[in-house]
């Protein structure tokens, strides 16, 4: 359970205060997959940075499991939290083989420090779990991230964000650095992942059909606040041609 | 020049070698793998000469100096990560305060502008006079003794390097350099793993630094000087030589194989006469700067081919 009261962040650069979070509250529970829409400037963005910690000073209640996590330690709350960037660029070391990237993924919050990093059976389990997508990705455990393409990034980060099951996903569009076809495929395996494990998952979309077509209920935020919360039947009802109505109103 | 000659001088250029390559991997810690240059480096390296020399002057045992001059090292790097993490400085900037501010501290150690020691109480004495006694040639023993204590050594450092970056500390140490963002989404302490990857490197230079003196019979404020560049060197030499893909362990041993032909060209140049010892620092930055140019170069070389075959 993912609970928000009244979090308010405001941007403050010091000659005029810019409400950028707006006593927002909503209660996320376990296992729900949530998409959020809005424009530029809605507070999305700004709302996983407050959530997972990049900013700070930010007003009101944010606890995941009754856990204040805007007071823990910075890894503490890395431990609870999962994100995914919409650069493919953020998510992974190019420079570690890939059997290195998921290895730091996979010790995510844990940190037997000086534990030997790649060990046979890890391998193994790593090469098994690749092996789900059929991209031929279990044969490159040895091989840089640099050689990966933007959409095979995204598919290794969401595995790396998935390994160990963490208590609130955050899904930061994505797939909107990515083909069109690469993205359907990766919003695909991202609905495996999440459904296999149930787990917590807060997905930021600008594609209004996504948004529809994929979790269990949708949140529009216009200028921090709330503006539409649906789900079940009447999410399933929707259409993008309506959301996009809403969203201009 | 005869091959007698040529055989001393490639003796001579391994022992050099050897007890240079750790500087050349301090310098691979902070400039490959945390992407980042760290001029503490010259700083450290005269630091740890000042305090093994002070040490064997005052009497004390090389092994002693072997554990102290690399604690001397690795506070030099803490300061200069401290001054970088907590203080938010420029990293180069870091390193100059802190290489500033341990010329006094090296004039303090030492309470006087140069040190020595006498020569049996260096870590080369004991191997030296085995081989002696053992009927080998005084001066062939001197630099049989650098070859034998500078390998033993940088298998040490190259076995604890090993280890440490093939743990998941070393792991999170690396994604720090790497890709800091995702390091720090997955918890990673980066402000933490800045610092020690600063201890390690330099507290490997300040053990460098110490044995050098010992090599060079003394030590002062300036044993540091140019050191930064050799070890450049003699990385970016190993670096071009290194297949790619390599695993640390076999980029280590080819920095050190880098460092041996940095100082082998070097003293080849010497012995033929052409040019005086003047030019060594000269000769130092044009194989460095031959040696940085060499990606390029190749690249262009291999271009010209490819479409010449077209």
């Amino acid at each position: 359970m993912i609970s928000l009261k009244n979090v308010s962040h405001v941007f403050d650069n010091g000659v005029e205060k810019n409400h950028v979070l707006k006593s927002l509250t909503l209660d996320v529970p376990e296992g729900q997959f949530v998409t959020v829409i809005g424009g530029n400037g809605a507070g999305k963005s700004t709302l996983f940075n407050v959530i997972d910690g990049n900013l700070r000073h930010t007003s009101g209640l944010i606890t995941i499991d009754g856990k204040d996590v805007l007071r823990t330690s910075h890894s503490a709350r890395a431990a609870l939290i999962a994100r995914v960037f919409q650069d493919p660029n953020t998510g992974v070391c190019p420079e570690l083989t890939i059997a290195e990237n998921m290895a730091l993924a996979y010790s995510r919050g844990k940190w037997p420090l000086f534990q030997w990093a790649i060990r046979k059976k890890d391998i193994a389990f790593f090469k098994e779990r690749l092996a789900e997508f059929d991209l031929g990705l279990e044969n490159m455990l040895r091989k840089k991230a640099a050689l990966l393409s933007g959409g095979q990034r995204q598919v290794v980060t969401l595995l790396m964000a998935t390994l160990q099951k963490p208590k609130l996903l955050l899904l930061d569009e994505h797939t909107a650095a990515l083909d069109p076809k690469i993205a359907r495929q990766v919003m695909g395996i991202t609905k495996k992942l999440v459904d296999e494990q149930k787990i917590t998952t807060i997905m930021i979309s600008h594609n209004m059909s996504d948004a529809i077509a994929y979790g269990d209920r949708l949140i529009m935020l216009n200028l921090g606040e709330i503006v539409m919360d649906v789900q079940g039947r009447e999410k399933q009802a929707l259409t993008p041609a309506e959301l996009i109505t809403k969203f201009e109103a | 020049m005869t091959a007698n000659t040529f055989l001393t001088s490639i003796y001579g250029s391994l022992g050099q070698g050897l007890l240079y390559a750790p500087v050349a991997i301090g310098i691979y810690l902070s400039l490959r793998i945390m992407k980042k240059p760290d001029l503490t480096i010259e700083g450290t390296f005269a630091f740890g000469a000042v305090i093994a020399m002070t040490m064997l002057h005052h009497g004390a045992h090389f092994m002693t100096t072997l554990i102290v001059a690399p604690i001397g090292g690795a506070a030099a790097g803490l300061a200069t990560a401290l001054i970088h993490t907590k203080l938010k400085i420029d990293g180069i900037i870091s390193g100059l305060l802190v290489t500033m501010a341990l010329f006094s501290i090296n004039l303090f150690v030492m309470g006087r502008s140069t040190i020595s020691a006498p020569l049996d109480t260096f870590i080369f004495a004991p191997i030296r006079a085995q081989l002696a006694a053992s009927g080998m040639q005084s001066f062939h023993a001197l630099l049989w003794s650098y070859i034998i204590v500078g390998a033993i050594v940088l298998v040490v450092v190259i076995a604890a390097l090993y280890f440490l970056y093939n743990t998941l500390f070393g792991l999170s140490i690396r994604a720090t350099g790497d890709n800091e963002r995702m390091a720090c989404s997955i918890g990673i302490n980066t402000d933490g793993r800045k610092i020690c990857s600063l201890i390690v490197s330099n507290a490997i230079t300040g053990l460098a630094g110490a044995l050098v003196a010992q090599q060079q019979s003394g030590a002062n404020v300036n044993s540091g000087t140019g050191v930064l560049i050799i070890g450049l060197a003699a990385l970016v030499i190993g670096e071009i030589i290194t297949p790619k893909n390599a695993s640390i362990l076999t980029r280590l041993l080819f920095i050190a194989l880098g460092s041996f032909i940095y100082f082998s060209c070097i003293s080849l140049v010497l012995i033929t006469g052409i040019l005086s010892p003047d030019w060594t620092r000269l000769l130092t930055a044009l194989l460095a700067l031959l040696a940085l140019c060499m990606p390029k170069l190749r690249e262009a070389i291999f271009k010209k081919r490819a479409v010449e075959i077209k």
